[in-house]
Parts: C-alpha cells; structure tokens; sequence
C-alpha cells in the first residue's frame, strides 16, 4: 500500500485490469425493480416486527407484572431480522405502509440484457432460522421507540456465545455452510440466518468464537451501526479510545468495539472476547 | 411512501451498473455479482430513508457493505456454484470475458479476504487506514493480507509466464 517495496508495477496492471470495460456486468430490465420490491418487502416485515415489538413494550409498561401474550397474529421471529437501528414510533417519512400497488414496476429501463433476473426471492440469505430471536423495544426521553430488534449481548448473539467452538456453532446449525471446514488458524463464517444482524462470526482455531460483526443488531444499551459518537459516549461509562473507534466493557471477559466513519457515527460494530487466541491479529 | 420508493428506484438505476462493476472485480464472476448487489441493495433500500440522513455517499456505504458481505458470504457462496447451478442459468452459460487474462485468473485463487482488500486499494483506491475502517479489522491486517496478496499474485504470474 504506502510500502515502498510495492510492485507498482502489478499495482498499475490491477488499476487497468479495475477499470477495464469488461467489467461490466449487463442486467436485466427488472433487475432494478425487483431489488425495489425486494426492499419494500423486508421493510414491511420488519415494520411488522417492530409494532408487535413496541406493542409487546407498550403492553409491558401498562401491565406490570402481568405477562402479555403476544399477538396472535404476530411475525414469526425471520419477520424481525432487519435488526434496528432507530425506529421511531411514529411513522417516518417514507415508511407508511405501501399500498398493495407498491410494488407496481414502473418500466423506465431499457429493453432486456443478457443477464439473469435475480427475481423476487432470489437472495439466498432470507428462510434460515434464526439465530438470535432476542429482541425488545425501549421508549427514549422524547417518547420514540429507539431500538428494537436483535442483541448482540456482552456474551454472544442468540445462541452463538463468544467460546463457542467451531463444531459447536455448526452442529447447533447457526453457520451457513453445514460443511464448512474448521478455522485455520482463526477464519470467518457467515451465519445461517444470513447478514440482516450479523456480517459474520471469526472463529479462531484455539479458543472458538472471538469476534462477531454486527450488520443490523445492536447492544443492549441500544448502540448499533449508525449511532452516533455521542450516543456512544452516553451509553458507555468506560470507554477507551483506540485507532478508529472505541472500546467498551461488554461482559466480563468480552468488549465492543464500535469504529466511526468520517461523519462520527458508529460504521462497525463488533462483540470481541478480551482473549481472541488467533483471531488477536484481527 | 411513495416518494421514498422513487427516490431509491432512481438511485438504483443510476447506481447499479457501477455496483454490479463492483461486484464483478470484488466476486470474480457476474453472477455472484449480482448477488451481491441484489443482497446489499435490498437491506439498504429497507432503510433508505435513514441511510440518507447518516450518510452523504449511499454508494460508497454500500461498497463497504457489499466487501464485508462478500467476505462473510465467500464459503456458501463457493460451495453453491459448485453443486447447485440453478436452472435458469444452466442455458446462458455467459463466457467470462477475462478468461485469458492471467492477472485475473490470479486473483481469483486469492482468499476473499485478501482479494477485498485488493480491490479496495486498486479500485477504490482507499487508503491503508481508509481499507481498516470499511472492514474493521486493524492496519496490520491490512498490510498483512496487502504483502501476502501482493506476493501471491506476483508468484501465480511468473508462474504462468513461465509456463508460456
């Protein structure tokens, strides 16, 4: 990179090799609105979690001690795998539920390409089971709902618990790929659930899970990608400062690790045990 | 709401042919590429609305989102195209236009790690600390997987020039 010893050479060779046209990559003409459609679908789903979510929290409130039973009609815990960032309780701009022609495409891309359709459904990260179906909602100072939706806890993420070993993890079914090999050293696995919460867990050969990677999930102080620094430094009493970011006392032998982009909001969000065995190069 | 919904039907018309590039360089292959992409666009666009409030640069965001995506995805990703070609495919086998090109066949034996790496050095042209960020991972590991890429494809091209 900045190393003088740098072939720049071959660093010229992959600059043309980037920015050859072959690189494209022709799409089709529905490609662009089944992306649309896809997107409305996971918002609605989630929007759906959420009201059960903040309902459960509104029915916690008013009831005491009583258990509320969830709504008969209430998602199944996939419906919930967009994890939170900050939902408010009211309506967003942009977020009233869509009406059924929602998804009604509106032909403006050119005529048909010779790449496939992705199609409605075609992602493959959507039907796996859950891995971590904690969720709750929490009502701010000002009233909004600020989170809700998976945790990655001071231990773990659902049942994936930091010093899980590998065969633990993928016997209990939470990798993605059942026949994945074991860690050299220390390597990373996506879950099964797919990358709504988590980007993927590193296992290290010696000590098994030692970092997980929050995509959509958030702490339990409420802190996920996308929160600010402040809002950090509000949820965290002992924070320390480190390249990038901060580092907070999770649980008792675990922290987090929350990384800022140029804007000071939170842009990675990891759960790390203090003792990361191969995964400490990370 | 509407507004919303057209708001990210016309970025993503705009901004696909440039992921999908993307994709393309960060995957080795189209059709992984578009996966990719379909993957990291359609959990955007869930929140798009928030996502514009935090960020000037959708795009750049989404970049860094699908090189963790590839990342985390690369072993499911590898063993699907091994053993479960879909069918719609199977008819439209489409000729990978760099087949010939040995850097490329090069980089496509690099670990998804290293090859992301790469690609955000010499196609985003992202800063050593810039790449640490968008991975969350330390420096070091970025200088390490940068020596160890570089060096592996400089090994897998003398080799092949050899060969020739």
């Amino acid at each position: 990179m900045s190393n003088p010893h740098e072939p720049d050479e071959l660093g010229e060779d992959l600059r043309r090799l980037f920015a050859d046209d072959r690189l494209a990559v022709p799409h089709t003409s529905g490609a662009r609105d089944a992306i649309v459609a896809g997107a409305q679908r996971r918002r609605r789903r989630r929007r759906a979690a959420s009201s059960s979510a903040a309902m459960a929290g509104v029915l916690m409130l008013v009831g005491g001690v009583f258990a509320i039973p969830a709504p008969s009609d209430a998602p199944p815990p996939v419906a919930s795998s967009d994890g939170i960032e900050r939902v408010p309780s009211t309506q967003p701009p942009g977020a009233a539920p869509d009406p059924e022609s929602a998804d009604a495409p509106d032909r403006r891309l050119p005529e048909p390409r010779t790449f496939a359709d992705p199609g409605p459904g075609a992602g493959n990260a959507e039907p796996a089971p859950r891995t971590g179906p904690e969720t709750y909602a929490e009502r701010g100072e000002d009233g909004t709902m600020f989170s809700a939706g998976p945790v990655l806890g001071p231990d773990g993420y659902g049942r994936l618990r930091l010093g899980m070993t590998f065969e633990e993890a993928r016997d209990a079914e939470l990798l993605a790929d059942p026949d994945a090999d074991p860690p050299e050293g220390c390597e990373p696995y996506a879950l099964a659930e797919g990358i709504e919460s988590v980007w993927h867990v590193r296992i290290s050969e010696d000590l098994g899970v030692a970092v997980i990677s929050a995509s959509g999930a958030h702490t339990p102080e409420g802190i996920t990608t996308g929160s600010s620094r402040a809002e950090v430094e509000s949820a965290y009493s002992r924070l320390r400062a480190e390249s990038g970011g901060y580092h907070a006392v999770a649980g008792e032998d675990s922290h987090y690790r929350f990384v800022f982009d140029s804007h000071h909001d939170v842009q990675q969000l990891f759960l790390r045990g203090d003792r990361l065995g191969q995964c400490a190069w990370d | 709401m509407a507004s919303e919904r057209t708001d990210f039907a016309e970025f993503v018309e705009a901004a696909l042919p440039g992921l999908l590039r993307y994709g393309h360089a960060l995957t080795g292959n189209p059709h992984d590429a578009a996966d990719l992409v379909q993957t990291v666009l359609e959990k955007v666009g869930s929140r798009w609305s928030d996502l514009q409030r935090r960020t000037q640069d959708p795009t750049a965001y989404i970049r860094r989102s699908m090189a963790n995506a590839h990342i985390s995805k690369w072993r499911r990703t590898r063993r699907e195209n091994l053993v479960a070609e879909l069918p719609e495919r199977k008819g439209n086998p489409q000729a990978d236009p760099f087949e010939h090109e040995p850097l490329w066949l090069a980089l496509r034996e690099l670990p998804p790690r290293q090859r992301a790496v790469i690609v955000l050095r010499y196609y985003e042209g992202l800063s050593e600390q810039e790449i640490a960020e968008s991975l969350g991972v330390s420096q070091g590991t970025v200088k390490s997987q940068a020596s160890k890429a570089i060096t592996s494809l400089r090994t897998k091209l003398t080799a092949v020039t050899e060969e020739w």
